[in-house]
């Protein structure tokens, strides 16, 4: 029988970075701005954290501009969606304390 | 945090679904942006349908500023809704080209046998009632989108 732990995806075991995950889960895109109120993190934590996110391939991040104004909008990838699911359900295992 | 054990699990747990990130702004923008365009795209297609053929003078003219007026509202609308809006809900891409490819295929579909076939122009209500069905998909998905899932 295997822990749940075991399918927990060490990319999300980060509290802010799952919860970055967590608020992109409930959209298709996001606005840094948006995400980093959400999360209430600063510019920079939020930019490491989702430049981490988006080397281990859970989110992508686009940059543009609205006018001459810069936006960098972040949404999860399809693989990234399917990851949280996993690292969800392997936490609700654990709470539940049953074999994931 | 040692996230595997019951007590970490369950707060990590309780923070995976948050309240969603779009706004309601968010989804009445997106929802009036695919109903705008499938209202305007299929008005031209019906304008062009009620005119195709007759003997209008300036029906050129006529067509030839539906056209300019439909590329204007696409542009228009398009660049209101980049500077309105700071999220994508969910789902809302998918519903928005389901919607309004569904208008410009019913578009298609209702025009491309008129011009190839060389018929007449139909009667004006005819005109109305078939850019109304023609705009009724993308109309469809923009409510879906605006009303979105609390």
């Amino acid at each position: 029988m295997k822990h749940p732990r075991h399918g927990l995806d060490d990319a999300l075991s980060s509290p802010v970075r799952f919860s970055i995950v967590a608020a992109l889960n409930t959209v298709d895109e996001a606005e840094f701005a948006v995400v980093r109120d959400a999360v209430e993190v600063s510019d920079s934590v939020l930019s490491k954290q989702a430049a981490t996110l988006e080397r281990a391939g859970i989110v992508a991040v686009r940059k543009g501009h609205v006018g001459k104004r810069p936006r960098t909008w972040l949404r999860l990838t399809s693989d990234g969606r399917s990851r949280f699911e996993g690292h969800v359900a392997a936490l609700r295992a654990i709470v539940e304390r049953r074999p994931y | 945090m040692a996230d595997d054990s019951p007590a970490d699990a369950a707060k990590l747990l309780a923070a995976s679904a948050p309240r969603s990130l779009a706004t309601d702004g968010d989804r009445r923008v997106h929802g009036w942006t695919v109903a705008l365009l499938s209202v305007t795209t299929a008005a031209t297609a019906g304008l062009t349908l009620a005119i195709w053929n007759s003997d209008l003078p300036w029906r050129g003219l006529i067509n030839a500023g539906a056209q300019w007026a439909l590329l204007a509202v696409l542009i228009g609308v398009v660049f209101w809704r980049q500077r309105s809006i700071r999220t994508w809900p969910r789902h809302t891409r998918r519903t928005a080209v389901l919607g309004v490819g569904a208008t410009g295929l019913l578009c298609l579909a209702v025009t491309t046998p008129v011009y190839l076939a060389g018929l007449p122009a139909p009667a004006a209500w005819v005109a109305v009632v078939a850019a109304t069905v023609m705009a009724a998909p993308g109309v469809a998905a923009g409510v879906l989108i605006a009303r979105g899932r609390r």
